[in-house]
């Protein structure tokens, strides 16, 4: 419980969500032309994105427990 | 351009303005300038500084020495074997994210301009070839001729 509180308190995670924002709208940007698409292509791009992060740390967690 | 530019100065600040420079030396090969120098003009000086004068100012995106930096003064950092690494003991992992921010916008740069040489992914294909010109067909052509013909 305490390395998820930590994970929280950490400031480097928080230099994530510029690059996430960042890169989903660009890369949404490369997909459409109108800003509705975009935004909400971008915004599917921005969950993937926190998805495979999330199923990264969950697996190095694991990884570190078992170990 | 908000994005990969604000992306591109805030790595570039927080890895202390040393993290964008043009080194291809023994001992200080910097292939993370492959990627940030892809943002254009804001990371080119770079390039510029490489000279011997360093025409833009002496620190100004310059290449780390080589040699055993002097520690003087109270911030005493213990002896380091290069300039390189004093930043990088100065700055801790924020030149490391630097780095990456910067190296990230420039390739966020340069899928945009695949994007503006080539459009938007998959437009024509979704559209299904709707952009193309409509052409006549041969028949309507074939009949269009023969009634001129016949009209002469």
């Amino acid at each position: 419980m305490t390395d998820f509180v930590l994970i929280a308190t950490t400031a480097r995670i928080w230099y994530a969500i510029p690059l996430v924002v960042s890169v989903s709208l660009v890369y949404a940007a490369t997909h459409h032309e109108k800003i509705g698409p975009i935004l909400w292509r971008a915004m599917r791009t921005a969950l993937w994105i926190i998805g495979f992060m999330l199923i990264t740390f969950v697996l190095l967690y694991l990884l570190q427990n078992a170990i | 351009m908000v994005c990969i530019l604000g992306i591109f100065f805030f790595g570039w600040n927080l890895g202390g303005k040393r993290v964008v420079y043009a080194s291809w030396r023994d001992g200080d090969r910097r292939w993370h300038y492959f990627c940030q120098v892809w943002v254009g003009l804001p990371a080119w000086p770079a390039m510029i500084q490489t000279l011997g004068n360093r025409p833009l100012g002496k620190e100004f995106m310059r290449q780390p020495s080589l040699t055993r930096p002097v520690n003087s003064g109270k911030n005493q950092q213990g002896d380091q074997p290069t300039e390189l690494a004093l930043w990088q003991l100065l700055h801790h992992s924020d030149y490391e994210l630097g780095t990456v921010f910067t190296m990230i916008a420039g390739l966020l740069n340069l899928l945009v301009i695949f994007d503006a040489a080539a459009g938007p992914v998959g437009s024509t294909r979704r559209e299904n070839n709707k952009l193309q010109p409509q052409l006549p067909d041969a028949s309507s052509r074939g009949h269009r001729a023969k009634n001129t013909a016949l009209g002469a």
